[in-house]
């Protein structure tokens, strides 16, 4: 999906399938040379047409990046109704994607820009993606003018190129994020506020959230598929943990402040040119390792040991088993009862497995090498009084905590402070008490109990970050039509 | 190797036994990484902090290696070590600094016992498959390469197609041997 053409294909896949009214922020591609003659026709059927002869196309290489090889034409209407050649030959030999140009754009000053959104996937399978709240806005460096096409400062927003702009200003202090032709995210947020107003500019960052996740939801099947083939643990059907990974998103408004997704990078520029870039830059890049949750390697004689041991039997369903048809009572089309000689231990393990039932699951090396969690607790018999005990707990402590110590009596404030410990390590404990309950409910099978306690850990984690996670989330529900129903584990019930 | 900062002083190689005092752009002493396992279940984990006192220009190479951190039950732990195998310095300058902060040694090999592999061009199946439990790889998977759209296949767009053809040609079918190519 890093690649234009790619990008389009998958993204297309999912128009045609899904609905234009899902799937409708990129803009109307061609992927050249293979689609030449139908660009071709096309640019001269629109050129004959009102508005078609205003339309401009940016050509952009199949795999370059910072501004290089991109150039724009417009077809004159002269040539479509005299028949004659309405493309050049720069998009003859072009190898890449020509799109149609967004125009107008959203302007701020005068100035075109887009923004880099950094967008960390964990999993594929289950869906598990963030994004950071954090990240940049570009500018150009010249006035945008469609009457010329060649001034590329006016019309590209690339950093690359536009640094090399005499009127390029370079942003040399972090605390002024609005300063300069490069921008936070934060400040670029906060003046759309000032353009649209607060409800319209929620509504933007709702939609930008959507294009995100719609955009890597149209690669899932293609990344699911591609780490099955190159993870035994993911040919397994196991949860991934061991590898992830953070990708670049470039995102346009146009002049009604509607995104549209440019490109995907895989991998975003990290350079430091700037304190801001620094600071937005580190900040995001302490947070990914936090999240993603980096172990501490085992010493060396324990590593050895661990070599030695002979690998544990996995105690998990393969995702074959999962799917398969599940049996039923042939007169009354009902699961069998416990115990009978089709059951098959669906009431634990989820339906359709056909294996003995797994015994319990400890922290042990699998085949390899994954480490394997303990369990979650056992589902408490009402979690949810106990839960709303605690934050109650967690309040009051909260409140004595924040009303600190008068004058000098710290043990007050350390006592304080235990006391909101206590307090929030019983939440957790509720918290964990009542997934155990959802995972009783739910059936789950020992995998999938697994992918659900990864998932959930690194949600944990994600909470003292800055990345804020779009799937799952409490808008999943919104997404589920699009996903591939065979891939199970998207749907589990992760903590939202 | 990146230009130096200007005005500062010519520096001796890396090393990494350097004390904290010693580091070029590090004022004082700074406590050992930490180590915690933050919810229960969860497995024993290094936090990562900002880095205090970085300068957008420092050079990873200047960077002192911190004290490593501490399994929280005082068991030894094995070396820390990153892999990056970017040819852009640059690119993973902040990184490999941010790291480095937290006790993390630089290894030159993928052969060597790395717990982070920062992936800059695509991942060899093999190192895939080889990953042990306490590594970590940003990796550059490439997806199963979609089937190239037909030259016809221009939805929302004039087309010789209609969508009840176009829906027949897309969708149905996946390549699992053609892959993408590189960036």
């Amino acid at each position: 999906m890093t690649l234009k053409s790619n990008l389009w294909s998958c993204f297309k896949r999912m128009q045609v399938r899904h609905g234009a009214q899902h799937f409708d922020f990129m803009p109307p591609t061609f992927v050249l040379p293979t689609q030449m003659a139908v660009f071709e026709d096309h640019l001269r059927s629109r050129g004959r047409t009102p508005a078609g002869d205003k339309d401009v196309w940016i050509l952009k290489p199949a795999a370059a990046y910072c501004g290089r090889g991109i150039f724009l034409h417009r077809t004159k209407r002269e040539d479509c109704e005299s028949g004659g050649d309405v493309i050049n030959d720069a998009i003859r030999e072009h190898r890449g994607v020509a799109c149609r140009y967004i125009d107008p754009p959203f302007l701020l000053d005068g100035l075109k820009s887009d923004i880099r959104l950094y967008v960390l996937v964990t999993s594929w399978h289950p869906f598990t993606l963030y994004l950071y709240e954090e990240g940049l806005a570009r500018f150009a460096t010249e006035e945008y003018d469609t009457s010329s096409l060649d001034k590329r400062c006016s019309h590209l927003t690339n950093y690359s190129l536009n640094k090399h702009s005499t009127k390029f200003v370079k942003n040399t202090n972090d605390e002024q994020d609005d300063h300069g032709s490069k921008w936070s995210l934060t400040a670029f947020k906060r003046r759309l506020i000032q353009e649209l107003g607060e409800e319209r500019a929620a509504q933007v960052w709702r939609n930008v959230d959507d294009v995100v996740t719609k955009a890597l939801i149209a690669a899932e099947p293609a990344m699911t598929e591609a780490m099955r083939t190159a993870v035994p643990a993911a040919a397994r059907g196991e949860p991934n943990r061991q590898c992830f990974q953070a990708f670049g998103f470039d995102v346009m408004l146009d002049g009604d402040a509607k995104p549209w997704l440019l490109e995907v990078n895989l991998d975003p520029a990290l350079r430091t040119e700037s304190p801001l870039d620094l600071k937005i830059k580190s900040s995001m890049l302490v947070d990914l390792l936090n999240v993603v949750g980096m172990p501490l390697p085992p010493a060396a004689s324990a590593a050895a040991a661990a070599a030695t041991q002979p690998s544990v039997p996995m105690a998990i369903v393969p995702m074959q088993e999962l799917l398969a048809p599940r049996p039923v009572n042939a007169a009354s089309g009902l699961p069998p009862p416990p115990g009978s000689p089709m059951d098959t231990g669906d009431s634990q393990r989820g339906f359709g497995s056909t294996l003995p039932p797994p015994p319990p699951m400890a922290p042990a090396m699998i085949a390899d090498g994954a480490l394997m969690p303990p369990p979650p607790p056992p589902p408490a018999a009402s979690t949810m009084p106990a839960a709303a005990a605690a934050a109650q707990a967690v309040s009051a402590a909260a409140a004595a905590a924040a009303a600190g110590p008068v004058g000098n009596e710290s043990l007050e404030a350390a006592a304080a402070a235990e006391a909101l410990g206590a307090a929030v390590a019983k939440l957790v404990d509720a918290a964990f008490a009542a997934r155990g309950e959802a995972e009783r409910l739910y059936g789950l099978t020992d995998m999938e109990k697994w992918a659900l306690h990864l998932v959930n850990c690194e949600f944990e984690r994600s909470k003292k970050t800055r990345w804020r996670r779009l799937f799952p989330s409490s808008r999943s529900s919104e997404y589920f039509q699009f996903l591939d129903p065979s891939h199970r584990m998207h749907q589990l019930p992760f903590d939202v | 190797m990146m230009a130096r900062p200007a005005g500062a002083q010519p520096r001796s190689p890396p090393n990494p036994t350097l004390r904290l005092s010693q580091g070029p752009y590090l004022t004082g002493a700074l406590p050992p990484a930490r180590s915690t396992a933050l919810v229960p279940g969860d497995f024993p984990r290094v936090v990562f902090r900002h880095a205090p006192n970085h300068r957008h220009d420092e050079p990873w190479q200047q960077r002192p290696v911190r004290t490593p951190p501490t399994a929280p039950d005082g068991s030894k732990i094995g070396r820390m070590a990153y892999f990056n195998n970017s040819k852009t310095a640059a690119n993973s300058n902040v990184l490999q600094v941010i790291l480095r902060d937290h006790g993390y040694h630089r290894v030159e090999s993928m052969e060597d016992d790395w717990c982070i592999f920062w992936c800059a061009g695509q991942i060899e199946l093999s190192e895939l498959k080889a990953l042990k439990a306490h590594q970590k790889a940003r990796d550059r998977t490439n997806g199963i390469a979609p089937p190239p759209l037909p030259p016809e296949a221009s939805y929302g767009l004039p087309s010789r197609l209609t969508d009840r053809r176009a829906l027949s040609l897309v969708g149905t079918r996946r390549s699992t041997s053609s892959r993408a190519p590189r960036r």
